[in-house]
């Protein structure tokens, strides 16, 4: 079902006063998904993109902006090896940082084994000398 | 279940796979069933509780050894107490086939090549040899994914390093227990 259907399921809803429980969970459900999808296109919008959309390449920083006095800087600049990462990879790292680079602790925390976790990290590694060669 | 190892690895798989390792020692001592081999399950007519536990510690250590220095060769970085614990667990399904040494009364390892059809006849040694087989199926497919996440391989590098490594491990386990046993 697409959003606007689901707004529209939800508004009828909302006139009929005498509905069967089953329609009122099938609202709770809808209402969930909307709000699900909602922090996912706020999320999605605060990401800074590492890849063109068209051509998958890596994109490059063209322009930054002061907020304070609006200076506007204009060049091409690389991205930060840890913007390359995806959000996954960027939120692991994160956490590792926050646990003082304990991969034992990192490991209680995700329920994951030591081998796993450390697994995880080297594939980290791998990908960003990749992106530095 | 054929991957607990993302889970549990380390002194914990160790402690567990312990578990499981003692209770095949023992049930296969009642039930007949002698792991002589890193590979090898078989029911024979006669098990005694010293025999059944140097067997299984010869399989085990050969199995341990020959796989961490598999690893030592084409990985680096990994962690011994890694391979002891998640090969120690992947025996585990093993003790299915002790359990099911306990319903295999009728036919013993000795008379079947005298007559290699009977085994064919009974119903119950048919279901038996599924079970094991699947019981093998899984034993290995512990190992290889124990040795995976351990040494951290992947690709035809892992493959062939674990076929290798196996076969290996058997051959050693049986020599071993040639000369000791």
């Amino acid at each position: 079902m697409s959003f606007n259907e689901s707004h529209q399921v939800v508004r009828l809803n909302k006139t009929n006063t005498y509905y069967s429980t089953q329609t009122k969970y099938y609202s709770i459900l809808l209402s969930y998904i909307q709000y699900i999808h909602y922090f996912c296109i706020i999320k999605l919008k605060h990401m800074l993109p590492a890849n063109c959309p068209s051509c998958h390449s890596t994109l490059k920083v063209k322009c930054l902006k002061c907020e304070n006095c609006q200076t506007e800087v204009t060049g091409l600049y690389d991205l930060p090896a840890l913007a390359l990462l995806s959000t996954e990879d960027q939120q692991f790292i994160l956490r590792f940082v926050i646990n003082s680079g304990s991969l034992k602790e990192m490991a209680s925390e995700l329920k994951l084994s030591y081998p796993t976790v450390r697994n995880m990290l080297n594939e980290i590694i791998n990908k960003i000398k990749k992106d530095e060669e | 279940m054929f991957n607990p190892f993302t889970r549990i690895a380390g002194w914990q798989a160790f402690g567990l796979g312990l578990v499981f390792v003692v209770f095949m020692g023992v049930i296969g001592t009642y039930s007949n069933v002698s792991f002589n081999g890193a590979l090898d399950a078989h029911f024979v007519q006669h098990m005694t509780f010293i025999s059944s536990f140097t067997l299984l510690t010869i399989d085990l250590t050969s199995l341990i050894l020959v796989m961490w220095i598999t690893g030592l060769i084409i990985s680096k970085g990994f962690r011994f107490i890694d391979i002891l614990g998640t090969m120690t667990l992947a025996k585990a399904p093993l003790l299915i086939i002790a359990f099911a040494g306990y319903f295999n009364k009728t036919i013993f390892q000795n008379t079947i090549p005298a007559n290699p059809f009977e085994m064919f006849q009974s119903v119950t040694f048919i279901v038996i040899m599924i079970i094991s087989l699947f019981s093998m199926i899984w034993n290995i497919t512990l190992m290889y994914n124990a040795f995976k996440i351990s040494c951290d391989v992947k690709g035809s590098k892992l493959t062939i390093a674990f076929i290798i490594a196996l076969v290996v491990s058997e051959a050693v386990s049986q020599i071993v227990i040639y000369k000791l046993m």
